[in-house]
């Protein structure tokens, strides 16, 4: 029973109902009289209900206007302007370069049925048209392009609630008011960028002051990037705001982030995480890490760049796991950045990825540089993946400067 | 990614090569699948000749780890190099997944 009813539904698959189909305009172009007779015969007895008539390509393009057609059936040879002609101005009109061409010819030559196509036709019907050919190019035509229609706004509509997303993503980052705020109260210099490789990102960072005058900063990175993981930042985010959280210890901190998370992420899901608690007064930086990228770090002026260790299990994946809190001073001059790992893993055509050294003789280069937003400048210029139209994974870089 | 399976019936051996990316999740899941046809006790990852992981790629080995405790077999990598042996240190993997060199 079953089978068969799977069966019917299969033969009588039709995406749009036809009922719909005949009532959308088309267009039949023609400069013999007699010929756009037959055409519209054969439509109408097929029970297409809205036809509408052109006598050559000049007519064509005036009724284009007047009735916007789905369809457009076309001769080549006809007075004041042919089909060619008819055909490239529609394409080039980015309202027309959708509406299906069908050109009806009586051309017999490869080439010249090919330039058909070139110039931008959909199809073709070889002369003396027969009716039911004629009837069926037409259904699958209307079909295609009405379907093609609503794949387009159903892309506009996606695309529009997806950078309504990402807005909201981004005001819950710390922006330029916040960013000079902590400049003020922690004397810390700040700079970030933040980058999305699509229309969402598994890539988060924020920044809170401290009663004391510290300074607590966390990047993290979900794994994957996209909608899905996207959503984890939301959630990050969400729980962070809401309990008490004991900001300045990054050990506790991550723990109690990892437990949380433990709960609510699917296996195979997790995220890599560096938190960081910079005291401008006793001159310390405190951090834990969950497998975040090695972060890079200058004591002050004059100490030699170095990696900080940040090797630990992401958050997500075991909820007994310790995360111990490392301590280097912070010297006036002391510098870090914080990346994800697109930072480091993207190489273009000409450019191999950024190594250590790389990163080492950047730190040193940025500290001269008073602002947090010009530091970032700096090390974009630098950065392999500064042409790519798209990145292949969310890029997060902030720098901290004391 | 590609990989090629040498099964004795009990212990499968998948020779992982490539890359281990987001775009791998079906193809990962598919490989374990055939690896476990006909009661295998022992699923281990040859990742020899694996040349990069990205964390979508760790991820699919915690979801084989996952796996593995759930359905009762055992579930192991061995030999990471390059750029995989440096993530999986990062991420201290070890801690929750056999990693033998």
């Amino acid at each position: 029973m079953v089978m068969t009813t799977v069966k019917n539904e299969l033969s009588t698959f039709d995406p749009v109902p036809f009922e719909e189909l005949v009532k959308l305009p088309i267009l039949i172009v023609d400069d013999v009289h007699l010929l756009r007779q037959l055409l519209l015969n054969f439509l109408e007895k097929e029970g297409f209900e809205n036809i509408h008539i052109a006598v050559d390509g000049r007519d064509a393009l005036k009724k284009i206007e007047e009735v916007q057609p789905a369809l457009v059936i076309l001769d080549i040879l006809m007075p004041e302007m042919d089909g060619f002609e008819v055909c490239q101005t529609l394409r080039r009109n980015s309202k027309y370069d959708n509406i299906p061409i069908i050109i009806q010819t009586g051309m017999e030559e490869t080439g010249e049925r090919l330039r058909i196509f070139k110039e931008g036709a959909n199809d073709l019907l070889l002369k003396p048209v027969n009716g039911a050919e004629l009837v069926a190019r037409v259904k699958v035509h209307l079909q295609n392009s009405l379907l093609q229609g609503r794949m387009r706004e159903y892309q506009e509509r996606t695309s529009k609630e997806l950078e309504a997303a990402l807005q909201i993503q981004a005001a819950l980052m710390p922006d330029m008011s916040k960013i000079k705020r902590m400049k003020e109260e922690t004397g810390l210099t700040l700079g970030a960028l933040f980058s999305p490789s699509s229309e969402l990102s598994g890539d988060f960072w924020g920044a809170e002051i401290l009663e004391d005058g510290s300074l607590a900063i966390y990047s993290v990175d979900f794994t994957g990037h996209g909608v899905a993981s996207a959503l984890n930042t939301f959630r990050l985010h969400s729980f962070l705001s809401d309990g008490n959280w004991d900001w300045k210890n990054p050990s506790e901190w991550l723990q109690k982030l990892n437990k949380r998370l433990c709960k609510v992420l699917n296996v195979g899901q997790f995220a890599t995480l560096f938190y960081a608690v910079i005291d401008p007064d006793n001159k310390t930086l405190k951090y834990a890490s969950a497998g975040a990228p090695p972060v890079v770090y200058k004591a002050s002026k004059n100490h030699d760049a170095e990696l900080l260790e940040t090797a630990g299990l992401p958050i997500g994946i075991m909820a007994s796991t310790d995360y111990p809190t490392s301590e280097f001073s912070f010297e006036k001059g002391a510098e870090l950045i914080i990346y994800s790992d697109a930072f480091i893993e993207t190489s273009s055509a000409n450019e191999d990825v950024l190594g250590e050294e790389d990163l080492c003789r950047l730190i040193s280069e940025i500290q001269s540089i008073q602002s947090g937003s010009e530091k970032i400048d700096h090390l974009m210029k630098v950065f392999p993946g500064r042409h790519l139209e798209r990145l292949p994974d969310d890029l997060t870089l902030i720098t901290v400067s004391n | 990614m590609k990989y090629e399976i040498n099964s004795d019936g009990s212990n499968a051996v998948c020779v992982l090569s490539g890359e281990l990316t987001f775009n791998d999740h079906d193809l990962f899941r598919r490989m374990l699948d055939e690896a476990l046809v006909g009661g295998t006790k022992q699923v281990t990852l040859d990742l020899g000749k694996l040349d990069f992981i990205d964390s979508a790629g760790m991820g699919m080995l915690l979801v084989g780890q996952d796996k593995s405790g759930s359905e009762g077999w055992s579930f192991d990598l061995q030999k990471p190099q390059g750029q995989v042996k440096k993530m999986l240190e990062l991420a201290k993997l070890s801690q929750v997944i056999n990693i033998h060199s």
